[in-house]
């Protein structure tokens, strides 16, 4: 007998029985059957119930709930609309942060056993540089047990080469390998083949491999491109091979030109990156230890040759890419995270205040024998049908951002090309979305069926009003959404004064009206100090002849653009004087090696002595200019002027760039390294007396830069600035136009968009927690509509009633944003690091981040309150 | 507002003695649905009005639990009937509940006494 037929039985058996029993009585049959009806109550809503009791057939009760979910949900539609837009926001915004997490983080390099690939980093006295000179590398090549693959590449020029061809010259990006390379990377050839042990030797044929896009790109896709030659930066290469695209996870080069290794090396120019694959055989850690007892066995042979006197370490290539975006993305991981958390309360706010009109139907399922469990569940339907529209819009918001992505290219999110909607997202959404579900249906659902709960507190004899129950459920999940969107909000006020710190933070030079440029030197033609400074003068008069533009100057770097410093040193009798004082006579300072006017163009002030001149040649007496920093600390008696420095001692060679230079100017302090440091010390030499192995690593590995300073717009002035530099050498095209502005604005992009992304999901989490906070008075005002009436006729005052009203609110937010206030103040290690020039417990973000919110709560409980104030005092009374 | 309250409130009473009513009904003897709600009446001088509706629904959630067993046979009107007995679980049950409900109305008389 099927379990249907046997209830439709029983049932059946109980009404025959009752029909007999009343004939007997005497009733007549019609009359009977109408009353054994009556009293046995809704047989169909009986069988229901019965029904509801099988567990054994889930999925049958778990549609009805769901059909049932839809019809009520479609009586409510801007419930319905609302609660799913609402979650849909918070797992919208959860789903693209973990969109980036997944492409960046979790995703592995698209390497072979790209575990197995590590940068080797040179230990320093407080943390390790990956920047390596040629000398140690090859004291590293001689250990080959550990690593099966180990290769050395130009760090500087993972930049701008100039590429001839049949029309002109093209600035293109590439970098300079060593034949070991790509199999560091594991890759195959798509064509050709790659670099193979021995090309690196000197005097083999100088070689390059292409990656696909460059190939398609820049050569039209040429069929015959494998043996074909380029012209770049002044070498003819022979193309060998196409690499597949994903060698650009590494750089951005498109191509990938032979770097000769020679036999021995006395370079210290710590221009490299060495790159290698640890031997899987190996492993890690005895890798780790192998390669460091290398380089301090060459430390104790050579110290004066070596620069890595501490050893070195192993550094995953992951940890390389990932590691600098690590605390932007945990900062946002932890931001939307609240945001859900804030929706999802929100919700159980909306689904609460719904669920008390609906207390009737549940009172009924309870009647009717429903378990709790099943109460529960069907409310849950309605939840997951919720969550379920909210988690498809979430998806599409993650889908829109993933696109929008790569246009923020200002973010320099690395891997950001491969940022997509991939199962692991869909995975990701679909777990959050059931989360929410709970987060947000089981508080209410517990609550409206929490008739066992409440049957032992009845027992006791507290014979509450399980609506109050309702009321403080809902308080404390609003307070819980104030409290999380003070956290964001403080999180956002921090970054934004850091923003605004590091935004308005005097770099010591004028940016205003800048145009920067670079022009990407051929070696050949600018091979020494002499001809790079004339080719430099040359240009930069070409420039100011362009009407418009007051000063022009080279640049071996922009502020900003990476380290580039040297040794140096005090002589003469103020030598001694500096010595008893720190104890030592060598400091760093970083070089630029500029043209007459680079001061006037940059608006760097002149503090004392003066600029360089036309006289300060190549054959004149070695002159410098030095900032003020430098001589604070080379000079702390302050008489700089006429005192001399020798620079790059254990690095240069040449007797003649080791002579002493005469200091005859003292300018302003800059900000070199970027506006979050402080000035760096920095000497200034005119481009024609630069040292010559200065001068050679400037020609062979750096873009030289130069700096325009005009009282036009700076954006017209690109085309004639193009032809003025092709006037002096048609060879050599100019690229990379940016403003001064620009450059400054790039540095601090990452800065901006952690602090622009707090402040929109501090901003988002702020509404939701203002409609939590109107939506709870308003259900007060409803529900106290009638004591408002007698308060209102017994005398009460309609405005002290609004203030009551608005305090109560006020009350609530209070506490909120003192306990986001402690949650704030104990996540802030998470922010330390992104934070400039403001503590992590500022007085003022606090302040006005705690008026912003009583602001807002203020607003949320005004017009609830104004209605209640004008409540009718008869009306009310004769309400119901 | 009040009024559903009460109504839930109601329901949640009936849920809890309903048990305790019907498993001391069938702890006399096998017995089937429609002789327990006559019973339930008779006993109660008709001051207990059992709605069927939740009657059935009792009985097969307290057959669930393990506290009730039911099978099919014929009754005295020759009919099929499905009759209820008391497990070994559901007399321990009815113990337990019996125990309860005199503490509470004892509890109950003692403030109704004592409160006056």
């Amino acid at each position: 007998m099927r379990r249907d037929e046997a209830i439709d039985k029983e049932l059946q058996f109980h009404l025959d029985e009752r029909v007999a029993d009343l004939m007997a009585a005497g009733a007549a049959p019609d009359e009977a059957l109408r009353q054994a009806r009556v009293e046995f109550g809704g047989a169909v809503q009986v069988k229901e119930a019965l029904r509801d009791q099988r567990r054994f057939r889930p999925i049958e009760s778990w549609a009805q709930d769901v059909r049932f979910a839809l019809r009520s949900l479609r009586r409510t539609p801007a419930f319905a609309i609302a609660a799913a837009a609402i979650l849909g926001l918070g797992i919208g915004a959860n789903a693209t942060v973990f969109s980036v997490v997944n492409a960046v983080v979790l995703q592995p390099l698209p390497f072979d056993r790209a575990d197995d690939i590590v940068q080797i980093r040179r230990r320093t006295a407080s943390a390790s540089s990956f920047s390596f000179d040629m000398h140690d590398y090859l004291a590293l090549r001689t250990q080959r047990e550990a690593l099966s693959a180990l290769a050395i590449l130009d760090v500087f020029n993972a930049g701008r080469y100039t590429m001839l061809t049949g029309s002109g010259a093209e600035s293109i990006t590439g970098v300079r390998v060593s034949a070991e390379f790509f199999r560091v990377l594991g890759v195959s050839p798509i064509r050709g083949r790659l670099f193979a042990d021995g090309d690196d030797v000197p005097g083999q044929p100088s070689t390059a491999v292409i990656t696909r896009t460059f190939w398609n790109r820049r050569l039209a896709g040429d069929p015959d491109v494998v043996g074909r030659s380029l012209t770049i930066g002044g070498h003819l290469y022979t193309v060998i091979g196409i690499a597949p695209d994903s060698v650009d996870a590494f750089g951005r080069a498109g191509v990938y030109l032979i770097l000769p290794v020679p036999q021995a090396s006395d370079d210290r120019s710590n221009s490299f990156q060495v790159l290698a694959r640890v031997n899987p055989r190996v492993g890690c850690a005895e890798a780790q230890a192998q390669i460091d007892g290398v380089a301090h066995r060459e430390a104790a042979l050579h110290p004066r040759l070596t620069n890595m006197p501490n050893g070195v370490v192993l550094r995953s290539l992951r940890e390389e890419i990932v590691g600098p975006i690590r605390p932007a993305l945990r900062l946002l991981t932890i931001a939307v995270g609240f945001v859900l958390l804030v929706a999802c309360s929100n919700v159980a706010n909306l689904v609460l205040a719904r669920g008390l009109t609906r207390r009737r139907e549940i009172a009924v399922m309870a009647a009717l024998g429903a378990s709790r469990w099943r109460i529960v569940q069907r409310a849950l339907a309605e939840n997951a049908l919720l969550a379920a529209s909210g988690g498809g819009l979430g998806l599409l918001l993650a889908y829109a951002a993933a696109r929008a992505w790569p246009v923020m290219a200002a973010v320099n999110v690395p891997r950001a090309d491969r940022i997509h909607i991939d199962g692991r997202v869909l995975l990701f959404v679909m777990s959050i979305a059931l989360f929410s579900a709970l987060l947000a249906g089981l508080p209410p659902a517990l609550q409206l069926s929490g008739a066992d709960l409440t049957r032992w507190l009845k027992q006791g004899g507290a014979q509450g009003d399980s609506g109050i129950g309702g009321h403080r459920l809902r308080a404390v999940l609003t307070l819980a959404q104030v409290a999380l969107s003070t956290v964001l909000l403080l999180g956002a006020g921090l970054l934004g004064r850091s923003f605004w710190n590091l935004a308005t933070v005097d770099p010591g030079f004028r940016a205003n009206d800048v145009l920067t440029m670079s022009v990407s030197l051929t070696p050949s033609r600018y091979s020494d100090s002499v001809r790079l400074g004339a080719y430099s003068a040359a240009v930069s008069a070409a420039l100011e002849r362009i009407p418009g533009v007051v000063a022009a100057s080279s640049t071996p770097a922009l502020p900003t653009d990476f380290p580039f410093d040297f040794p140096v040193r005090v002589v003469g009798a103020a030598a001694d004087r500096i010595s008893d004082a720190s104890g030592s006579t060598e400091l760093e300072a970083w070089y630029r090696s500029i043209d007459p006017h680079y001061f006037a163009a940059m608006g760097i002030p002149l503090v004392q002595g003066r600029t360089f001149g036309d006289a300060d040649s190549a054959s004149a007496e070695p002159s410098l200019i030095i900032n003020q920093a430098l001589a604070r600390a080379a000079f702390p008696n302050g008489h700089a002027i006429g005192q001399a420095l020798i620079i790059g001692e254990g690095y240069l060679t040449d007797a003649r760039d080791l002579r002493p230079r005469t200091i005859v100017g003292v300018v302003g302090d800059t900000r070199e390294q970027g506006v979050r440091f402080a000035p760096t010390m920095t000497m200034y030499l005119p481009a024609a007396q630069a040292p010559e192995m200065i001068t050679r690593i400037i020609v062979e590995k750096i873009p030289l830069r130069w700096v325009i300073r005009s009282n036009r717009e700076t954006s017209a002035l690109s085309a004639a600035v193009r032809q003025a530099v092709l006037s002096v050498d048609p060879t050599q095209p100019a690229a990379d136009f940016a403003g001064m502005n620009e450059v400054l604005a790039r540095s601090i992009a990452p800065n901006r968009f952690n602090m622009l992304m707090l402040a929109i999901f501090g901003g988002i989490a702020l509404a939701l927690a203002g409609m939590g906070i109107y939506g709870l008075t308003a259900y007060a005002v409803a529900q106290r509509t009638r004591e408002i009436g007698i308060r209102l006729s017994l005398g009460a005052k309609p405005g002290q009633l609004r203030r009551a009203l608005i305090w109560q609110g006020l009350r609530l937010c209070a506490g909120g944003a003192v306990i986001g206030a402690i949650l704030a103040s104990w996540l802030a290690r998470f922010l330390r690091a992104l934070l400039f020039g403001v503590g992590a417990s500022d007085a003022l973000t606090l302040v006005a981040v705690a008026s912003t919110v009583a602001a807002m709560t203020a607003i949320a409980t005004y017009l609830p309150a104004s209605r209640a104030a004008a409540i009718d005092p008869m009306l009310a009374l004769r309400q119901d | 507002m009040c009024r559903m309250s009460r109504l839930s409130t109601r329901a949640e009473l009936l849920q809890g003695t309903l048990d305790l009513l019907i498993l001391q009904i069938v702890s006399l003897g096998s017995v089937h649905g429609y002789a327990i709600a006559q019973r339930l009446n008779q006993i109660s001088r008709d001051a207990l009005q059992v709605q069927q509706g939740s009657l059935y629904p009792a009985l097969h959630r307290l057959e669930k639990r393990g506290w009730l067993r039911a099978e099919w046979r014929t009754a005295d009107s020759g009919r099929e009937a499905k009759f209820y007995a008391l497990t070994p679980a559901g007399r321990r049950r009815l113990d337990v509940e019996r125990m309860e409900w005199s503490r509470l109305s004892q509890a109950i008389a003692l403030v109704l006494q004592t409160a006056r």
